[in-house]
Formats: structure tokens, sequence, C-alpha cells
């Protein structure tokens, strides 16, 4: 979690929102740093999350999680945390048979565009349990990233279809939550991106610097405040550029790095 | 500049040889020939432009002499003359360096192609042939299938005990999405097939996650129709690197590139447990190749050459 960050968005672990989805998207940069943000936000916030890791190993969210200052391991133990670790259960679904209802069957289609068993298993994950045991929060539900399944041979319609359910069910039926998908910005079709960012309440738009590669400035992110704010911020923008750092990122206004100033 | 030359001059040919042949065998073609065509031998009745082509017929002999007559100048004739040949030379040059390490460190080596016999390639642990046999491209699905099973036996993936001393598994992939992988991503711009290779290198991706392996894979981007699949594969891979070689384009004769083969453009730089990314400050990179010398360097900005001259 980057408390620069949260001052921008101007929320923090206490006052966690609820009933948002939120768009990360990167374009010419890497912008995972934001995944590791929200990963370790919702962790320190309480929220049950349930998350379907795509592109990384669980060991590399756990390792960046510990500087970031929670630990995977720990919040999977006590239930906080349903990890879906893409890359080991896409070997398992692919070499060996497994059963119809595997998370990530669709591998296994020839023409895969169902993915039913994998909003199943995000709505079984996110399910309120009554044991009053551990009260979570909210259902939190982050996906990194969605460009990952249009790679992986499912058509657009279906993972807007996909997108559409889990924020059906994680806004409505279950009174809370939010979503976050990170989706690299030239992969997938134009119009799959087009549709997320519309139905989206806040947009993160990671860019990589138009003049060029800077050793002090990293990129520069965009935030869009898109619908459910007070009518005055309602599609306000803001820009800022970012230097990533060891164990945190700074935020600072555009073109006053302190490595220029 | 004589290599940069719009169409070289094939010095074999000028001294009526063929490039097989051997210094001495060169030398006894050079010698009757610039006897041949010495001026002093010329007749005087011979008509004036006549006269000018043997003078000029001289004059290259003597530089093809110059040339392949030298150890040090033949050689690097010869290597030029290959890499003139051969396009695509620079990335399959790469692989076996790869795999060339692995070799000295005493890797396990798996290899893959479906262009030349892998055995031609270096003398390999393990070779997977092309074979045809499921939801994936079946040249890309059986690939998947017995790289799985050589982790799988050899115990890199931790399930079997390994056998020899602990070690790591080098898989090399040459050519990966052409069409003798049975792909049609380099044919057509809007395929049905066009996640096959995204697919294949997704799970790919699981299985060295899992196991104690790394993979190098040459893919002819150029080839590839549809740029959207290009940036998934890069989204999908680790380290992402491309070669720009001059062969053929107008930095061939361009002076400023002249000591150099080719660029080097990082194009992806691993994250792993990592916010951030081991980069490297400088991105202006250019190898060149002499004898079997690969180098890379930082090339010489063209503003501080500019600079300099100001001053």
């Amino acid at each position: 979690m980057f408390p620069e960050l949260n001052n921008l968005l101007n929320t923090s672990p206490d006052r966690a929102e609820q009933g948002k989805l939120t768009l990360l998207c990167a374009a010419e940069t890497d912008g995972s740093f934001l995944v590791h943000h929200f990963l370790s936000f919702y962790l320190k916030a309480n929220c049950k999350v349930c998350f379907v890791a795509l592109i990384q190993s669980f060991s590399h969210y756990n390792i960046v999680g510990q500087k970031l200052g929670v630990s995977l391991t720990a919040a999977r133990e006590r239930g906080q945390l349903v990890f879906l670790e893409g890359l080991k259960s896409s070997v398992d679904v692919f070499f060996q048979a497994q059963e119809k209802t595997h998370p990530l069957h669709f591998l296994r289609e020839a023409n895969a565009g169902n993915l039913q068993p994998l909003y199943e298993f995000v709505q079984e994950a996110l399910k309120p349990v009554d044991s009053g045991a551990a009260a979570w929060r909210c259902p939190v539900l982050l996906v990194d990233d969605l460009s990952v399944l249009l790679s992986l041979g499912v058509g657009a319609v279906a993972v807007l279809d996909f997108v559409h359910y889990c924020r059906a069910t994680v806004c409505s039926e279950l009174k809370v939550p939010r979503a976050a998908g990170s989706q690299p910005g030239p992969q997938g079709p134009g119009h799959a991106q087009a549709y997320v960012h519309h139905q989206s309440h806040l947009v993160l738009r990671a860019e990589g610097l138009a003049t060029g590669f800077c050793k002090d400035v990293h990129g520069q992110l965009r935030i869009l405040w898109r619908a459910s704010q007070p009518t005055a911020q309602r599609g306000r923008s803001l820009t800022f550029q970012y230097k990533i750092q060891d164990k945190s990122v700074t935020f600072f206004a555009k073109g006053m790095s302190p490595a220029i100033l | 500049m004589m290599a940069f030359e719009q169409n070289p001059k094939d010095w074999y040919s000028i001294l009526g040889a063929d490039p097989s042949a051997n210094v001495s065998d060169l030398k006894q073609k050079y010698q009757r020939l610039i006897l041949m065509y010495h001026p002093d031998k010329q007749s005087a009745d011979v008509p004036a432009g006549s006269a000018e082509e043997c003078i000029r017929k001289f004059i290259e002999v003597d530089q093809a002499w110059k040339i392949l007559g030298n150890e040090e100048t033949k050689k690097e004739y010869d290597l030029q003359r290959r890499e003139e040949d051969k396009y695509n030379i620079y990335s399959p040059l790469l692989f076996k360096y790869f795999l060339a390490e692995g070799t000295i460190s005493g890797h396990m080596l798996l290899i893959a192609s479906a262009k030349e016999d892998p055995a031609n390639i270096l003398q390999p642990t393990d070779v997977f042939e092309l074979l045809t046999s499921s939801s994936l491209t079946p040249g890309y699905a059986a690939l998947l299938q017995f790289i799985r099973n050589i982790i799988y036996e050899e115990g890199f993936d931790g399930s079997n005990p390994q056998k020899k001393q602990k070690n790591i598994l080098r898989l090399g992939i040459q050519n990966l999405g052409s069409p003798l992988w049975g792909d049609d991503i380099c044919c057509t711009e809007d395929c049905d097939n066009s996640h096959g290779l995204t697919k294949f290198l997704y799970v790919l991706r699981g299985l060295l996650r899992t196991s104690l392996s790394v993979c190098v894979i040459t893919m002819p981007t150029h080839l590839i129709q549809n740029k959207a699949v290009i940036a998934r594969v890069t989204h999908l891979a680790d380290t992402v690197i491309g070669l720009e070689s001059f062969i053929g384009s107008e930095r061939e004769t361009n002076p400023l590139y002249k000591d150099y083969h080719g660029l080097i453009h990082i194009r992806q730089i691993p994250r792993l447990n990592n916010l951030i990314c081991d980069e490297s400050d400088v991105k202006d990179l250019a190898f060149k190749l002499k004898r079997k010398l690969f180098t890379i360097e930082v090339r010489e900005l063209l503003c501080f050459s500019l600079q300099s001259r100001g001053k």
C-alpha cells in the first residue's frame, strides 16, 4: 500500500468504499505496482479478498506483499484471502483431466468461450459466511489481468460477461464491493477495454513517458473519477508522474520531479 | 568502407577460384592473372578500349589478392560473405550462445525446432522432433507434452529425485510462431488460431514457474501479421529483446553505424519478486560480430560528437 496514492485517491483502509469497480490499465509501461497497492490495501482494510492471479506466481505476490507490509500466506491461512494461481492451475488443467467445474476448465476447450466455472469459483469464494468467527468487512475481487483471458483464447464477449456478472454479484447481491482488473491497454481488442472502462467508477491509467525513458520518472498516472461521485467531482481527471522505489512509489505533479528541480 | 558497398565484389570469382580454395591455390591463380593483365605485357596494337579494360582487370585482381592473400582480411571477408548470404543470422547465434553456456555449466539441454534438425544446432541431450497428434495447434500441444514429461521424469519440478547433481534445465525453442509449427499467425491477419501461440506461452510459463528451468525462444516477429499478437506475446514473457540487423537496411551504409552490425532493443525486463526492475540507464545498445566474438556495446551518442566539435 502506498500512502501517497491513498492521499491522491482520497481514501484510506478505514474508509474502503463499497460497490465500486476500479479499472487499472497500463500503456507502454508496467502497471503492476497498482495491483500490489490494491492487494495490500484491501488486506489491510480487513476485507475478504478473492485474487485471481493469472500472470504471476503466488510467491511473487507474497514477496512483494511482504515489502508492503502484508503477508499473503498468513491472510490465506486465516481465510481472508482466496488465491487462484493461474499459472500453476493451467499446468494441472492442461496435462491432467480435471472435473468440468475447475475454474480454468476453458483451457481444455478448443473454442474456449465459457467462463462460468471461473465465475462460480469467485462467487463461492466471496459468499458471506454466517459463522461469526471472522467477519470481514466486504468482499473484494481482484483480477490480474484480464488480457490474459483474451490471450488464452476466450472471446471478448465472454470476458465482458464475466466482468458484468462479477460486478453484479459483488456489487449488488452481496451489497458490497469492488473489483479491480488490470488490463494493459494495447493488448485486448479495443472495444473490450472501452466497455470495461465504461462500467468502472474509477480508472487508473499508468502510461510510459511520451518523451521516452527517464531514470527518475518512471511514468505518469492518470486518475479518472467516473460515476457515483458528487456531481462536481464526476469526470474529474488528474495526472501525476511517479517514481517506483523499492518499497513505495512517490508521486509528484507533472514536470516537478525532485531530480529535475 | 569496402564492406558496405551496394554490390560488393566477389573477390573469389575475380580470381576465378572457389571460396573453398586454399591460399596456395589462390596465389597460383593470382600470379597467372596478374601476368596476363599486366600493362607491360600488352601488345601495342590492341584497341584503346580493350587496353583500359585490361588495366581495370589488373587493378581488380590486385585488390582481390590484397584481401584474399592475407589470412586476417580473408577471414573477415569470408565472415561477411556468410552474413550477407543469410538474413536470419544473429538470433540463431544468440540462441547457440545460450545453449553453449548451458553445456559449459553442465545443464541439461532441450532443443525444439521445426525448421532444422536440432542435432545440427548442437549435440543436445534431448531432441524434440515435430510430431502431429487437443485444443491447441498440434505442434504446440505435442511440444508442451514433451517438455512436461522431461521436466517430470528428470525431476526438475521436485516430484522425482534428480538423478545427477541438482541442476537446471535449459530449453531452447527456435522460430516459434512460424508456419512450420502449423500456426497460421504469420500468414493471415485475422485467423482462427491467433491465440494458439499465446496459449502455448502461458502454459509454458506455468511449467517454468513450477520447475527449475529457463527457456529462450526465438520468434520471427517481422513475419507475424497481426501486431496485437506481438503485444500479448511480450506481456506473457519475462524478458524481451529485439534484434535489429543492419543487413538490407539503409543504416548499413550510414557512417554513424559503420562499426556495428545491428542494434539491440531491450523491450522488457522482468520484475520478479520486486516492485522495480533492474533497468539500466543506457538504452542505446548496438552489437557487432567479429569472427566468433559477439559483442554488445553502448553506442556513442551523436550529440557527444557534436558537442566536442562545437568546442
